[in-house]
């Protein structure tokens, strides 16, 4: 079929050349002999597409500020679309620390479907940590258990209205559009193997949870945003001590979970200056479910990326701050009741690719971070008694170098040097490894 | 398409604006209005069946929490408000109390937390209801209680204002509810400053002596093994944590011997079985084991042991370090009598540390560290 396509196309061209007389029709009809295979390359790219069911990931595409293997659905030329991620790695502490231990940490498969080019359907769902096993599940498995063995979920789950570049609607459950890595954890879009603390412990990646987010971009002046409307957290839920008491309140990704309270969600963009993405978001709304009333939660962050030639500057610095915190210390489950109150913290990323002045794919980019986090700032009493705190309190010095023998595989090598305020709490090193790509 | 956008917007910011919510003042101040209550019901007499004993008696708030009464030092136990009975285990301080979980097992099958030296009372508000009633304590009854507490205006007013004007219409309630104040002062940061030199080194505004310095070391373990120098008392009082409370809350028995100038004043000849000798327990493998006490203020809440056997810290230590080994108590003069319940002694952690005098003063002075400030001028 293309074949006689081609071959009708050249006759015409020849029978129109034997009238030509000037030069000028001749140097037209070559344009558009070219415009015609250039075009044959493009329905044979699609025409193989097809064959197989399988878009390859455009590692530059992003749609509403995710990965490239989350956005992939946005992209496909098919309705049907498969992508996902992985890593794994092994982390040797010192120091007291535990024996070294191997991860299956994620293996992650996207699955899009575009009903329609207007009403989209894109999923993650997730097996971390290898998994899960009915033994696991029978000892209280879980993301938020500490006994956690694996656990499979729906990271995210939801429908997405496309209706104008500059407005577009979400709804079902969707990934919370702040800090740097939420919206971008695919493992060869850091350069880490563990996640900054900051993006952890007070926006606590990976963090989903149901609600309408609306979306748009404004590419004339550089800016995109995010707004909606979230389920809120749970800190009156997290036994597990107020350093940790943000990660440990997102709504549990199984089961059912309350939404009984809700909270605004909204991130704001630039990306109008070459190389740059600067911007903020915020969390504001409710900070418990269930009992205990009167209680809210701001967390925010500002944020930056600066990419010029192989140099690439990732900062981030982020708090929160916990209002009437007092009733979520009168009735959290801890001997005596205390409840985080506020919490800082900010990383320094910079990387530079050792092999971005080479004509090749393959990149190695060496990078060093500098992570510190005050989860808990200030705790408070039942009593209301407010008390300035360092527990929990970290500093991890980070450098590495990754490797890339293809822009989707990666392979990384990091030691981490973490460092606590509390002069009690023994200072350790982490020597890890790890793989990772994308698809 | 504009118009719903803006919608949208305008509705998350509404949300917005209502999640401000009212503010928690009235969850804080009811929990201050108890503590208050509380206090009062703590350091109240009339709260004995004859008005000579409060719950400070034995938890002086000027004294560590401990009974700073001469008799009850020497004897090794607290005198009941009879001022006849004397009780046979020594009264553990109530300062950082409220740190200790729930009794229950942990991951590994092992009994922990829970309230009195046996762990009988789940939490601090049960704990609270036995020493009232106790005919070797207050040796009132629940009755006794809540009249004493009915007549008494002040305390009757609040009462009615924190748990409704119909809390004495039921004794038992107005008894929980009792307990519940008293429980509730036992959480305020009057029990638990965490101001001592450990927590300032521990925020970086102490530097140790060198001999405190030592001591830590020690305390956390140096040498090779057992009976080379290494006292590794982190084991059950752990410390690499923000505010440690220098203890795991299992139970252990230490082989401490029969206090004899106790059961001599006491007249109690019965073997102290502990946990193990719980009704409910009952387990011949925990006979003689007693809750591991915080470390916090231990160097100004003498006597120590579960029967007050010992008066001076640095016999503690040395006890551990020379119980097998055919130590002298230094008190006495004479070995360490035999373990009163000998089956079940721990020999792995302890009895033979091969600690020098030297090191065993450099513990006491790291132990010493760990008072809060209120009350350093009570360190002997």
């Amino acid at each position: 079929m293309k074949k006689t396509i081609l071959s009708l196309s050249a006759m015409a061209l020849l029978s129109s050349t034997a009238f030509a007389n000037t030069n000028s029709e001749i140097a037209e009809l070559k344009e558009k002999l070219a415009d015609i295979e250039s075009n044959q390359q493009v329905l044979i790219d699609e025409t193989s597409s097809l064959k197989t069911g399988f878009d390859t990931v455009d590692i530059s595409f992003s749609h509403n500020g995710m990965g490239p293997a989350a956005s992939k659905v946005y992209s496909s030329k098919t309705p049907l679309s498969i992508g996902g991620y992985g890593d794994i790695y092994v982390k040797s502490p010192d120091k007291g620390q535990g024996k070294a231990k191997a991860d299956v940490n994620h293996f992650v498969a996207y699955v899009g479907y575009k009903f329609s080019d207007s009403i989209i359907l894109n999923t993650e769902l997730e097996f971390e940590h290898g998994g899960s096993n009915a033994e696991a599940a029978a000892n209280g498995g879980g993301k938020n258990n500490a006994a956690a063995e694996g656990y499979a979920i729906a990271e995210f789950m939801y429908l997405d209205f496309l209706i104008d570049k500059t407005f577009n609607v979400e709804i079902g459950k969707t990934l919370i559009p702040m800090g740097l890595i939420n919206l971008r954890h695919e493992p060869v879009l850091f350069n880490t193997i563990h996640k900054p603390l900051v993006e952890l412990f007070i926006i606590p990646s990976t963090w989903s949870a149901t609600g309408v987010n609306s979306y748009g971009s404004f590419d004339d002046i550089g800016i995109s945003y995010n707004a909606g409307i979230t389920q809120a957290l749970e800190l009156n839920n997290a036994d597990n001590g107020t350093s940790s008491q943000i990660e440990n309140s997102v709504a549990s990704p199984t089961g059912k979970t309350n939404i009984v309270k809700v909270a605004f969600v909204g991130r704001l963009d630039y990306t109008g200056v070459n190389g740059l993405l600067a911007g903020a978001s915020i969390y504001y709304g409710d900070a418990t479910q269930g009992s205990v009333r009167g209680s809210s939660a701001l967390i925010y962050d500002i944020h930056a990326v600066y990419q010029l030639s192989g140099f690439k500057l990732k900062a981030l610095y982020s708090a929160s701050s916990i209002s009437n915190a007092e009733n979520i210390a009168s009735k959290i489950d801890s001997n005596p009741n205390s409840s985080m109150k506020s919490s800082n913290g900010y990383y320094v990323n910079i990387e530079y690719d050792v092999l971005a002045s080479f004509e090749t794919t393959q990149k190695f980019p060496l990078f060093i971070q500098y992570d510190h986090l005050n989860p808990a700032a200030t705790v408070v009493d039942k009593f209301g008694v407010t008390t300035g705190s360092n527990i929990g309190e970290t500093t991890t010095t980070t450098f590495g170098v990754n490797y890339f023998p293809q822009e989707q595989v990666t392979f990384k090598l990091d030691y981490a040097m973490t460092n606590f305020a509390t002069a009690s709490k023994i200072d350790y090193n982490t020597l890890s490894v790890a793989l990772g790509f994308l698809f | 398409m504009r118009h719903n956008t803006i919608k949208i917007i305008a509705s998350s910011l509404l949300a917005f604006t209502l999640f401000s919510g009212c503010n928690g003042d009235s969850v804080a101040d009811a929990n201050n209005a108890k503590a208050k209550l509380g206090k009062a019901l703590f350091l109240d007499k009339n709260l004995s069946y004859n008005g000579t004993m409060a719950c400070a008696t034995c938890h002086d708030l000027n004294h560590a929490m401990v009974d700073s009464r001469t008799a009850s030092f020497n004897n090794g136990a607290s005198t009941g408000a009879d001022g006849t009975s004397i009780s046979n285990r020594n009264a553990p301080t109530a300062a950082y109390a409220a740190f200790s979980p729930d009794f229950g097992v942990d991951e590994e099958g092992e009994y922990i937390g829970g309230e009195f030296l046996d762990g009988r009372a789940k939490d601090l508000k049960a704990q609270a209801k036995q020493p009232l009633t106790n005919p070797v304590e207050m040796n009132s009854s629940i009755k006794g209680v809540v009249s004493a507490v009915k007549a008494d205006t002040t305390l009757n007013a609040q009462m009615k204002t924190i748990y409704g004007v119909e809390i004495f219409d039921d004794n038992n309630r107005a008894y929980d509810a009792i307990a519940d104040s008293i429980a509730t002062f036992e959480e305020t940061v009057e029990f638990a400053p965490f101001d001592s030199k450990f927590d300032r080194w521990n925020e970086g505004s102490y530097t140790f002596t060198p001999q405190e310095a030592e001591g830590k070391k020690l305390f956390e373990g140096q040498g090779q093994g057992r009976g080379e120098g290494r006292a590794r008392c982190i084991v059950c009082h752990p410390i690499n944590e923000y505010h440690p409370t220098f203890t795991d809350y299992s139970y252990d028995n230490l082989g401490v011997p029969v206090n004899t100038v106790l059961h001599g004043v006491n007249g109690v000849t019965a073997v102290d079985n502990g946990l193990g000798g719980r009704k409910d327990i009952n387990n011949g493998l925990l006979y003689g084991a007693f809750k591991v006490a915080t470390l916090r203020n231990i160097a100004v809440t003498g006597p120590y042991m579960h029967n007050g056997i010992f008066k001076k810290l640095k016999t503690v230590v040395h006890f551990y370090n020379t119980r097998d080994t055919g130590g002298i108590n230094p008190e006495t003069n004479a070995t360490w009598g035999a373990p009163e319940v000998p089956l079940t002694v721990n020999h792995t952690e302890l009895g033979n540390l091969g600690l020098s005098d030297a090191q065993e003063d450099a513990i006491v002075a790291f132990l010493k560290t760990l008072t809060d400030k209120k009350f350093e001028h009570l360190i002997p």
